[in-house]
């Protein structure tokens, strides 16, 4: 994943085809956290007075998860190879970028929570399942790809 | 010739008056971000940012706090707007809360 052009706000990535295939594997899992994980207050101490607008709060991210996931297919059907076929160019303005990296954040913490929350030194020292894999892979590559996108926005 | 008397002011509890200080007391929440082992520091940074249209020296020293603390408190402000910050924080899936201002 490199980046090819850069200025105004905007930049340009080239992705070959690998690259390509595990984004778009990566974005297809949205929605990977579930709607009920956040909560207005801390669980063990529910403020009473916001109750109303936790359930309210609940009901907006299921409306605003299916909106992205809808933007996504949109997105991803926007995307085509070069003419040598081995390359993807991506164009990204600050909005894009911002709205990529909080699918992709969304996949991390959703992989992370369905391993369990390990603490950062469980993840190389834990012995992991073969059917983790892919859920461990899913959550280094979103962040990989994550940093890279920040990076391009500083 | 007519003068306009000077308005008298008597000694008394406007119920209003209590009511609506209550309202003002009442209109402060505590917007806290706590630390997770899972979300980027550079993408904390980034959603202070955005969120909050901080630049990114101040964006980062909330970060620290968060990393280095366990929390950190990004602002106060009505129950509305906190539970609109929140609600932002949320939908980039960074743990934060409010509660009432002590």
């Amino acid at each position: 994943m490199k980046l090819i052009r850069k200025g105004d706000g905007r930049f340009d990535m080239a992705l070959d085809v690998e690259e390509w295939q595990a984004l778009k594997k990566l974005v297809s899992q949205y929605p990977k956290t579930p709607e009920d994980h956040h909560s207005l207050t801390c669980k063990d101490e529910p403020d009473p007075d916001l109750k109303d607008s936790d359930d309210w709060l609940k009901e907006s991210g299921s409306v605003h998860q299916a909106q992205r996931h809808r933007q996504i297919r949109a997105w991803i059907d926007s995307i085509h190879p070069d003419q040598d076929e081995a390359t993807y160019k991506i164009e990204f303005d600050p909005s894009k970028a911002d709205w990529l990296i909080e699918i992709l954040n969304d996949i991390r913490v959703g992989c992370w929570l369905s391993l369990g929350c390990p603490a950062p030194e469980d993840l190389t020292e834990a012995e992991w399942r073969e059917e983790d894999w892919p859920t461990l892979w899913a959550m280094e590559i979103s962040g990989m790809y994550q940093s890279v996108l920040l990076k391009c926005l500083m | 010739m007519f003068v306009n008397a000077e308005p008298m002011v008597l000694p008394g509890i406007d119920p209003r008056s209590d009511q609506q200080t209550k309202e003002s007391l009442d209109s402060g929440y505590l917007v806290i971000c706590w630390d997770d082992p899972i979300n980027l520091m550079d993408y904390v940074t980034h959603v202070f940012q955005k969120v909050f249209g901080w630049n990114r020296a101040k964006a980062e020293h909330h970060m620290m706090e968060v990393h280095q603390q366990g929390k950190s408190l990004l602002t106060r402000a009505s129950m509305e707007t906190a539970e609109h910050y929140v609600h932002q924080l949320h939908r980039y899936n960074l743990h934060a809360t409010m509660e009432k201002a002590e």
